[in-house]
């Protein structure tokens, strides 16, 4: 019952402040889709604009699918020639991409985290020229750190759109915090200070058992590109194409890393992962057995629907690693992209541009509660009466002092999956960090070159 | 005999061959699935043998098959005599050992996450109470492959289904005759019951090592093959490396491994069978 | 023909379970295990039904509670509108029923050519039938999704159907083990008083299957029912979707609904259950051949 009151009065909240924001947005777009239609009805001329089908596949289910079908919806109204087939692909969505474009037969658009795996290997339309000559999409109005996703070798291949906000903070529950009597006026702000918070916050009994996990530190490497920003390492160098494990930077990270597992055994930080899986965030930390641990943007909305009421829960910056004193703030969004072998391109061209405007946004945030990440978009929303603590996750965008992208990497799924084995087997002590680095470093290197020749 | 099996002749003819031979193809290219595949010969193959994730996996996936396989038919059997007894309740208790097959997989998957969990977990309880301190189930490289050895167990409702149809198919008269001849129950059933199921031993015993052998979707959902990868099946590598990392070339490498490793198992296991397995229709 | 009528209906049928013996003690213990076992299989059921009726907080509780209070039937009405849930379910009958049929038709023809008929070159084939099932199907799927591709099938669920008309190694192993079982006098029988081999296999060997074919039956439908992966790969339209694939809707990211994902799991269950309480029947009036081996 809980949740359908909230989800009402977000509603709600939003049928007051967001009428007069989508009506002045509508207004502004109406035109603005114009002119690229209207280099449409010209070329194809007086046969009253045969009608186009478009293939458009995402991740969400539920709520979130829903948001998709209705910013879908809306781009029909403001084109009718235009059919979106809008299609939930879940958790396979790059595995469903693939095969359907192996077999000839791709979707026109796919929303994926970033766009280098699939532009590096051909499979995506370059879309440089068609930002130049659009008059509705407005760079500018993207997050920078956003706009990383959709690079790949110098040219862009996408648009961030739907989702994206801050995808790393360091979350405390407060009621731990509170009786623990830490002050959350002094956050920690470094990794010295994460581990007295830690320390003060675990408990564990007699039996070993750990009944409150201090800091659960693999949410920190949810993506390496998170320790790249709190290293103030990039793991891969898009421009240069190279990559940096075997760096120093990432050695301290996998080392402060272990030095979490070490506190309660790598074996039950390995548990609270297997615990985890199917879930957003930490099981425990929704039953309040977590201190400290980190998450997206999507944490505190989740925390709000699933923790138990009585549970308050804090975001911050996770503290830098490189010593600086900055504060680091990874930024991923999602990014729709054009296939190769899409039969309508200026079409799907016109869907992905449609994206970038404050009435699609609008639309798939009323009815999903999706937030996408645009300047615009965000100054029209009032974060603080949102879930408590979102607008931590706005805030740091402009607040954080180290504010990083996802990595152009064509390889960003391999290294992702094996960083994360190699900071659990570093974590046992299985694997000697450097030796590991090195073996990654090579392996990534080797599978780069194929996509370089090819 | 040919009209009869046409159908699957047609079936494999127009759905087998063609994926068969093209990716036998694949295993000697680069192939990312987006781009034209490229000929690299043995490339693929002798990649392999150098690949510690990879051995790694053989290793995990051949303790997944050796303990999962003969426990499960075990299992399967034992639960299905019973049922084959003359129990009031049996139409039930038939079908509440199925259920575990119908409940999908994730809900499944989350119960036995708290099943196992090493604090408050329903397993660690029990042996709490014979006095055993329970280990870390799937939080440990030790224990994860046994937790997901004893989870496979539960899953048997197909086999047990099998056993079921088989021993409701055995004679009554064999009985009767064994009783006539003064046998004893235990001997009933290794000298009547067990031969007359021996098909349906080697039918659970062969599905099941070709379905251990490509064991996948305890793993994908239950510890992404963790930790430190003492769950990291065959199957799941492959795929990972097929779908995930653009290596659909060296996934089909390790596919065909993996198909001459099956076909020599099933092979010996079809030869030694004509010992031990009994067909009425041959007798 | 009459006789082997009278050896294998009529009143043996009854005889069906064996009594293992007149000792109290043993059919004790039977019990025992069979309801300590049952009780351990049920966990997960019940499991899922105690979820279903939770409020969402109440959830991921550690340890979790058993039996929540009040009772929140409620999710079953959200869990249905939700999802389609209905058009779901009517989609992926669509799919359950011909593949039944499919399978029921190709796969008993030929076990019955690989169990019963001598043939050059048969346990060749038979092997070679068996050895589909070890390639894994990761990758075999792009190429079959090329054929199907240049059929123009995708995009319709002849891909999930058309397949179980050719035939599925599994159960055709299954049944012809099975088949192998029957003593082959029958058949003799049957061919000396002039009957075909088409008709030996519809009059004779499948009337004497029944429950293996119950089983085959429940297996099909509850392998289309719960299938994931091929539906999302092969299927392009959300609005041709099955019911496995809107289950998961209630699992987003941000918005876990596992009490409504729990009450859409047990409705969704349902028709498994009641396929396997009618095969349940079949299963009962299977024959037992008494006598013929003497």
């Amino acid at each position: 019952m809980r949740t359908q009151d909230q989800r009402l009065s977000r509603r709600t909240f939003l049928k007051v402040t967001g009428m007069g924001v989508t009506i002045a947005a509508a207004t502004a777009c109406a035109p603005a889709a114009a002119p690229q239609a209207g280099d449409d009805e010209a070329a194809s001329g007086q046969p009253a604009a045969e009608q186009i089908d478009l293939d458009y596949w995402y991740i969400w289910g539920g709520q979130g699918g829903e948001g998709q079908v209705a910013g879908c919806d809306l781009f029909t109204e403001h084109n009718p020639h235009i059919t979106m087939h809008p299609l939930t692909a879940g958790g396979v969505i790059l595995d469903k991409t693939l095969a359907a474009f192996a077999a000839g037969d791709p979707p026109d658009l796919v929303d994926l985290i970033l766009c280098a795996p699939l532009a590096g290997r051909g499979a995506l339309i370059a879309v440089d020229d068609y930002i130049e000559s659009s008059s509705v999409v407005d760079l500018e109005n993207y997050q920078p750190a956003h706009l990383e996703a959709v690079n790949w070798a110098g040219e862009r291949w996408g648009l961030p759109a739907n989702e994206g906000l801050g995808w790393l903070g360091l979350a405390r529950n407060r009621n731990l915090a509170q009786e623990a009597g830490l002050d959350e006026d002094a956050l920690p702000t470094d990794f010295e200070e994460l581990h007295a918070w830690a320390g003060a916050l675990e408990e564990i009994d007699d039996d070993g058992n750990v009944q409150v996990l201090g800091m659960d530190i693999r949410g920190i490497l949810t993506y390496p590109d998170c320790w790249s920003v709190v290293m103030g390492k990039r793991y891969f160098d898009g421009e240069t194409f190279e990559y940096n494990f075997d760096s120093d930077e990432f050695a301290e990270a996998l080392q402060i890393s272990k030095s979490f597992y070490d506190r309660v055994g790598a074996e039950k930080i390995a548990e609270f992962k297997a615990a985890q899986e199917g879930q957003p965030i930490p099981s425990p930390s929704a039953a309040g057995k977590v201190g400290l641990f980190t998450g997206g943007s999507w944490t505190p909305g989740s925390l709000a629907l699933n923790a138990r009421e009585d549970l308050e829960f804090g975001f911050s910056f996770v503290p830098d690693g490189a010593g600086e004193g900055k504060s680091p703030f990874f930024a991923g969004t999602h990014t729709a992209m054009i296939l190769n072998g899409s039969e309508n391109v200026d079409a799907a061209w016109q869907f992905l541009e449609f994206t970038s405007t404050d009435e699609y946004n609008r639309r798939v945030y009323d009815v999903s509660g999706f937030i996408m990440g645009t300047k615009s978009f965000i100054e029209s929303l009032d974060m603080s009466s949102l879930y408590p603590g979102l607008d931590f996750y706005t805030t740091g965008l402009s607040e954080g002092t180290r504010v990083w992208g996802i990595a152009s990497d064509p390889n960003w799924y391999l290294a992702w999956d094996e960083f994360l084995a190699l900071e659990e087997e570093v974590g046992f002590g299985t694997t000697d960090p450097g030796e590991g680095l090195q073996n990654l470093q090579e392996k990534l290197t080797t599978e780069l070159a194929k996509v370089l020749d090819a | 005999m040919l009209a009869f099996i046409s159908p699957w002749i047609l079936g494999f003819l127009g759905f087998f061959v063609y994926p068969l031979l093209l990716s036998l193809y694949y295993s000697f290219t680069e192939y990312n699935l987006l781009q034209p595949p490229k000929f690299v010969g043995l490339t693929n193959y002798v990649n392999l043998t150098e690949d510690s994730h990879y051995l790694n996996a053989v290793g995990n996936t051949l303790y997944f098959v050796v303990f999962s396989v003969p426990l499960g038919v075990l299992t399967a059997f034992i639960i299905a005599f019973l049922l084959n007894q003359q129990l009031r309740l049996r139409v039930l208790l038939r079908m509440i050992f199925y259920i575990p097959i119908v409940v999908p997989i994730s809900a499944t998957a989350i119960l036995w996450m708290w099943i196992f969990n090493s604090n408050w977990g329903l397993l660690n309880n029990l042996l709490a109470l014979i006095g055993i301190q329970g280990p870390s189930w799937l939080g440990s490289p030790t224990w994860s492959k046994p937790s997901l050895v004893i989870m496979q167990l539960w899953l048997v409702g197909g086999s047990v289904l099998i056993f079921l149809a088989a021993l409701q198919d055995v004679p009554r008269a064999l009985y009767d005759a064994a009783m006539v001849d003064g046998a004893n129950a235990v001997r009933r059933v290794w000298h009547v019951t067990i031969p007359m199921v021996t098909p349906a031993i080697l039918f659970s015993l062969l599905t099941g090592l070709i379905a251990a052998f490509q064991t996948f979707a305890n793993a994908w959902i239950m510890t992404g093959g963790g930790p430190i990868r003492s769950t990291e099946f065959y199957v799941l590598y492959l795929y990972e490396n097929g779908f995930r990392f653009f290596r659909m070339g060296y996934a089909s490498s390790m596919a065909w491994i993996l198909f001459g490793a099956v076909v020599v198992v099933t092979v010996i296991l079809f030869r030694t069978s004509a010992r031990w397995v009994y067909y009425g229709g041959e007798g | 023909m009459a006789n082997i009528e009278n050896l294998t209906t009529g009143p043996v049928a009854q005889g069906r379970t064996v009594r293992m013996s007149g000792s109290a003690v043993g059919k004790a213990f039977a019990y025992l295990a069979g309801l300590i076992a049952a009780a351990a299989f049920a966990l997960p059921f019940f499991w899922m039904v105690s979820t279903s009726l939770k409020v969402p907080g109440d959830v991921f509780i550690s340890p979790p509670t058993w039996i929540p209070w009040p009772l929140q039937w409620q999710t079953y009405p959200e869990a249905w509108t939700f999802i389609p849930f209905f058009s779901y379910t009517i989609n992926t009958l669509q799919i359950a029923i011909p593949s039944i049929i499919g399978i029921l038709f190709s796969c008993t023809l030929t076990a019955y050519g690989f169990a019963r008929i001598r043939a050059w070159g048969r346990d060749v084939l038979f092997f070679i039938c068996l050895s589909t099932m070890m390639i894994p199907w990761a990758v075999t799927m792009v190429p079959v999704f090329v054929i199907f591709k240049n059929l123009g099938w995708t995009g319709t669920y002849l891909p999930l159907i058309v397949p179980n008309f050719l035939g599925s190694a599994f159960y055709i192993f299954l049944l012809r083990q099975f088949f192998l079982t029957i003593p082959m006098e029958l058949s003799d029988a049957a061919r000396v008083d002039g009957c075909s081999e088409l008709g030996i296999f519809a009059r004779i060997i499948l009337p004497l299957s029944k429950p293996v074919l119950a089983t085959v039956t429940l297996f099909e439908f509850n392998r289309v029912w719960s299938d994931y992966l091929a539906p999302l790969i092969f299927l392009t339209r959300q609005e041709h979707f099955t019911i496995a694939l809107g289950l998961t809707y209630f699992l987003d990211r941000d918005r876990p609904l596992w009490n409504l994902a729990m009450a859409g799991n047990t409705m969704a269950i349902l028709p498994v259950i009641i396929v396997f309480v009618l095969a349940q029947r079949a299963f009962i009036e299977g024959i037992t051949l008494t006598g013929i081996k003497g």
